[in-house]
């Protein structure tokens, strides 16, 4: 007998017919806390052809196995009707079913909200896409770098605006924010009984985490990139110490302001730059104070910082993370046995929980679980 | 009974915490429908002073009512009257006595810290480019000589959709619990797939490998403006005749320059650092709509690379209708990204003016008072 996951979310049952990344990130991340993801895959689909995100890791893709964790595999094969009513009587099973198929495809599939309903009326149902469902582009092929390009994520990045390149950023925070409506709309749903379908697109997603900004430029501010300055607040930048090495400062409020001037042993500073308004505003001050901390070492500005709770960090490397007591203190990058491709280290769960824990285990060979989960759910699969 | 208040109406959320990660979250639990209140310090969110006015602060705290603490009894009891309390390590440094809420939990407390409240690097104050740089981010931005920082608060914004979908989790679980959430540790996270693919790659290549030695990418250059393209989504490419129409004509007739130019098209793939330079040769002299034309014929994809204000101008935006005017006190912002079908969430309120007494503060049925 399967041994059910730990977690806030145990007992919830999650239907994942989710494709590439934002909609397997999102299951993932409800598999960590706790839910019993079903991960649809067409069966026999062999680990070599699962993703195709490079590089492969002992021959499966990166990322399939970096988006799928904590999930039982089930093969289904939607092109043949009695799959997809054997996927109909699992999901009508299921607290959560997610898609992230193209506008209408899943509803040709047989396996759109309409359908998932009327199985099972308190479904929560979470439609994901690219580009939403009306407009121009509802039809358009989304993937991060796109989206990174098109809403306007490299324009403030670095000296001249880049692609913040190798780090998925706007897909995965999609799945972050399908996970949210998700988890409210359970909410809703345990109180009053109530399902419901939820839309989300990548391009609102995107839209969202660049709320900030995107609220300045609706009221007429032009920004531009900074390199390590901040949009918001000054000093804050990253800055080069006598010994060559980097180091970033954050004055974020007029006491961290206090602090630093303390610190750098130029209490005049402080009058003349007495607000953050003024302090943004002055290229001067940047030079003086990138001359200051130029004039001393890294452990001295560590030290001298530290001290005066002036916020302060240096760049760490992968290595050094990876053996970092702060980082394993949390429980971060996990390293998860599997079966099928050895220990891969993983980011790790963001949260962590006083009265329930969160885990993280080897993603599913295609439809590895599906006789399992037939005999669970008293559904036979053809 | 479909309402229209939100998948969270009636859940009461206290806020304790400034600048942007952890008013994140109860912004986000106010989008879903939950009634925030928050609590500043006499002087203020320190968000308020960001950049020049007001607007930061009031685009992260619309939705909410505020009070200020002028006694840290008045806001233990508030807190402890509320389903949810939304606090930040600064703040409990700030106020000792708020100590009992994390320690002796009557509800689900978010605690938002830099990288970790409890543990070695406990303590530290939360702040963005500190995240950044302990979580490696800056590293994928400028080079080497002159790391740069992503112009998103990414590791606030992310700790805060984190923080919120943890309070959901543990009100899903019911009963007290204190849930931890780090900028540094959310910044991780994200960064999963580079971790399992450095875990032991069969090859060392893939942009998720290539972080320090892969120059900054800008989108492809043409006549007025900059793209982004690939062509990843073509069934069958007639490279002959693609890269004859663009006139790279070197590029078709070398076999090497001609490999480079099949795996480097588009800024995943195995050559592109290598073939961009070529493509521009051709791209410079069309313009983006002509670069649109050749590409999506060739079955390509072409995506305008654009600034903010680039952005806001596109009919896919116009569609998408996530974009609130300006109201009252409510400023322009962008509208919350999901379209609930049963319980559809609510417009925007204000942000609240500073002041206001914690004795008048807090909730009545329905609502905030």
């Amino acid at each position: 007998m399967r041994e059910p996951r730990p977690g806030p979310l145990a007992g919830v049952r999650v239907f994942d017919l989710t494709l590439w990344m934002v909609g397997p990130w999102a299951g993932q991340q409800l598999g960590a806390l706790g839910a019993d993801v079903l991960h649809v895959e067409r069966p026999g689909t062999p680990p070599g052809r699962l993703g195709n995100v490079p590089p492969d890791v002992a021959g499966t893709s990166a990322g399939y196995l970096a988006w799928n964790m904590n999930k039982r595999g089930l093969g289904l094969n939607l092109k043949d009707p009695a799959h997809v009513q054997a996927g109909l009587d699992i999901a009508a099973q299921c607290d959560v079913f997610l898609v992230n198929m193209r506008p209408g495809v899943a509803d040709r599939l047989g396996l759109g909200y309409e359908a998932v309903r009327a199985r099972h009326p308190g479904v929560v149902y979470c439609d994901i896409n690219g580009w939403g469902h009306e407009g121009p582009m509802a039809a358009s092929p989304g993937s991060d770098g796109v989206i990174q390009g098109y809403c306007g994520f490299w324009s403030l990045n670095g000296q001249d605006g880049e692609f913040y390149r190798h780090y998925t950023q706007l897909d995965a925070s999609t799945g972050n924010l399908v996970v949210l409506g998700v988890l409210a709309a359970l909410h809703h749903q345990r109180r009053t009984g109530e399902g419901q379908c939820i839309r989300i697109s990548m391009l609102k997603a995107a839209m969202t985490v660049q709320a900030v900004p995107l609220a300045l430029t609706l009221a007429g501010e032009k920004l531009r990139p900074r390199g390590g300055q901040s949009q918001l607040t000054a000093p804050d930048d990253i800055y080069t110490t006598a010994d060559g090495l980097h180091l970033g400062i954050s004055v974020t409020d007029d006491a961290q302001w206090r602090g630093l001037c303390r610190a750098l042993d130029r209490p005049g500073l402080q009058a003349e730059f007495g607000t953050n308004a003024e302090r943004l505003a002055s290229p001067a001050l940047g030079e003086q104070v990138r001359a200051a901390i130029a004039a001393n070492t890294r452990p001295y500005w560590l030290w001298r910082l530290r001290a005066e709770r002036v916020p302060h960090a240096y760049p760490l490397t992968f290595d050094e993370l990876k053996h970092h007591a702060g980082v394993h203190a949390l429980g971060l990058l996990p390293t998860v046995p599997t079966p099928s491709w050895g220990p891969l280290t993983t980011g790790g769960s963001p949260w962590r929980f006083g009265r329930h824990a969160t885990s993280w285990t080897a993603p599913p060979l295609a439809g590895e679980h599906t006789a399992e989960i037939g005999a669970e759910f008293g559904v036979r699969l053809p | 009974m479909s309402d229209t208040r939100g998948p969270l109406d009636g859940v009461r959320v206290v806020e304790i915490a400034e600048g942007v990660a952890g008013p994140q979250a109860g912004l986000l639990l106010a989008d879903l429908g939950a009634q925030v209140c928050k609590l500043e310090p006499p002087a203020g969110d320190r968000s308020r002073a960001w950049r020049d006015g007001e607007l930061v602060f009031r685009v992260l705290n619309r939705n909410k009512a505020g009070a200020v603490v002028t006694g840290t009894a008045d806001a233990l009891a508030l807190a402890r009257q509320a389903d949810v309390v939304v606090i930040d390590t600064d703040a409990l440094a700030r106020w000792p006595a708020l100590a009992p809420l994390v320690d002796e939990p009557v509800n689900v407390v978010l605690r938002i810290s830099l990288f970790g409240a409890e543990g070695p690097m406990a303590g530290l104050p939360v702040a963005e480019l500190p995240a950044q740089l302990l979580a490696e981010a800056t590293a994928s931005v400028g080079d080497a000589a002159h790391p740069g920082r992503a112009g998103v608060d990414i590791g606030s914004t992310y700790a805060g959709i984190f923080g919120a979908q943890g309070v959901c989790a543990a009100l899903l679980a019911g009963g007290p619990d204190v849930v931890d959430v780090s900028l540094v540790g959310a910044l991780l996270m994200m960064r999963s797939t580079l971790w399992v693919a450095l875990s032991s790659p069969d090859e060392w290549w893939g942009f998720h490998l290539e972080s320090y030695h892969r120059p900054p990418f800008r989108g492809y250059a043409c006549a007025d403006g900059r793209v982004y393209f690939d062509m990843r989504h073509a069934a069958s490419v007639d490279w002959d005749a693609f890269l004859t129409e663009l006139g790279l004509t070197g590029a078709r007739d070398d076999p090497r320059q001609r490999e480079i130019m099949m795996g480097g098209a588009g800024p995943g793939a195995r050559y592109a650092d290598a073939a961009t330079p070529v493509w521009e040769q051709a791209f410079r002299r069309m313009t983006m709509a002509e670069v649109t034309e050749v590409v999506t014929r060739h079955g390509g994809d072409v995506f305008r690379v654009n600034d903010y204000p680039q952005l806001l101008a596109e009919p896919q935006v116009a569609a998408a209708g996530n974009v609130a005017p300006a109201r009252g006190a409510v400023p322009a912002h962008i509208r919350p990204p999901w379209e609930f079908s049963a319980t559809p969430v609510p417009d925007a309120t204000a942000a609240p003016p500073l002041g206001g007494a914690i004795a008048d503060a807090g909730w009545t049925t329905g609502g905030t008072s």
